[in-house]
């Protein structure tokens, strides 16, 4: 069912200026919640590794300085991508207007300098040695915060995964199918969807 | 010229590539433990203290 927007659904939505985009997990959601996923204790590693805060100032110091940049985000593919094994049987599908995500190849509002050059005089500031990969992965994540504070709603990467989508604020999918096509227990979500 | 190794994901990995002063060459790919994709990615950083990338 999700995938019914290939071929000339997906035309039409091209002419009208609308994603078709996909949302997988292991069951079915009827909000997809950017912030459920950093606050999953289940997830471990490097997702949550994004989210950490830095600290600029030493530690008992105050007040206390931290940066926490990353701008919580939901994942997304279009109707190429192809899901990896294991990220979930339950297919979630919205549209969204195409306009309304940040390329970050393109970077046209020229966030990362900006965030580059303020997360450098931050550390200067409090005196804080940063490596410049905790500088670049810093500049990197309050560019993102700057997309979402400019109302985007997500970020794209034409160049390198031209196929993957995010999205900074809830989404209530428009249907749910399951990769295999059976109905399973969509019938229970879709219940409750509609408040029986 | 600064080198050093870090780990992005998918959108991480292309705001770099926008500009001329980072080569960004992915040297890894791998999946996290919820099947995300990240990349471990050697970059060359041609950028300073006192170099602006405007």
């Amino acid at each position: 069912m999700a995938r019914r927007a290939r071929g000339a659904g997906a035309l039409g939505n091209l002419i009208q200026g609308l994603l078709d985009l996909f949302h997988y997990s292991d069951k079915p959601l009827e909000v997809i919640d950017p912030l459920k996923h950093l606050t999953n204790k289940n997830i471990i590693g490097k997702e949550r590794d994004l989210s950490y805060g830095t600290r600029l100032t030493k530690m008992g110091e105050e007040p206390e300085v931290v940066l926490e940049e990353y701008p919580a985000q939901s994942y997304y593919g279009n109707e190429n991508y192809n899901p990896e094994i294991g990220l979930g049987d339950y297919i979630h599908h919205t549209k969204q207007p195409a306009e309304g995500f940040y390329d970050i190849n393109d970077d046209i509002d020229r966030f990362f300098p900006i965030a580059l050059e303020e997360v450098k005089d931050l550390a200067a500031k409090y005196k804080t040695e940063l490596n410049p990969a905790e500088i670049n992965q810093l500049a990197t994540n309050r560019a993102m915060r700057y997309a979402k504070e400019f109302k985007y709603l997500g970020l794209s990467n034409r160049i390198y995964r031209p196929n993957v989508y995010t999205q900074f604020q809830k989404v209530i999918p428009m249907d749910v199918s399951r990769q295999d096509g059976s109905v399973g227990d969509l019938i229970e979500y879709l219940k409750k969807v509609a408040g029986e | 010229m600064t080198e050093y190794e870090m780990d992005v994901d998918d959108i991480g990995l292309g705001f770099m590539s926008g500009y001329d002063k980072y080569d960004v060459e992915v040297i890894k790919e791998y999946e996290s433990d919820t099947m995300q994709k990240f990349y471990r990615v050697k970059v060359k950083d041609y950028t300073d203290a006192a170099d602006k990338l405007q």
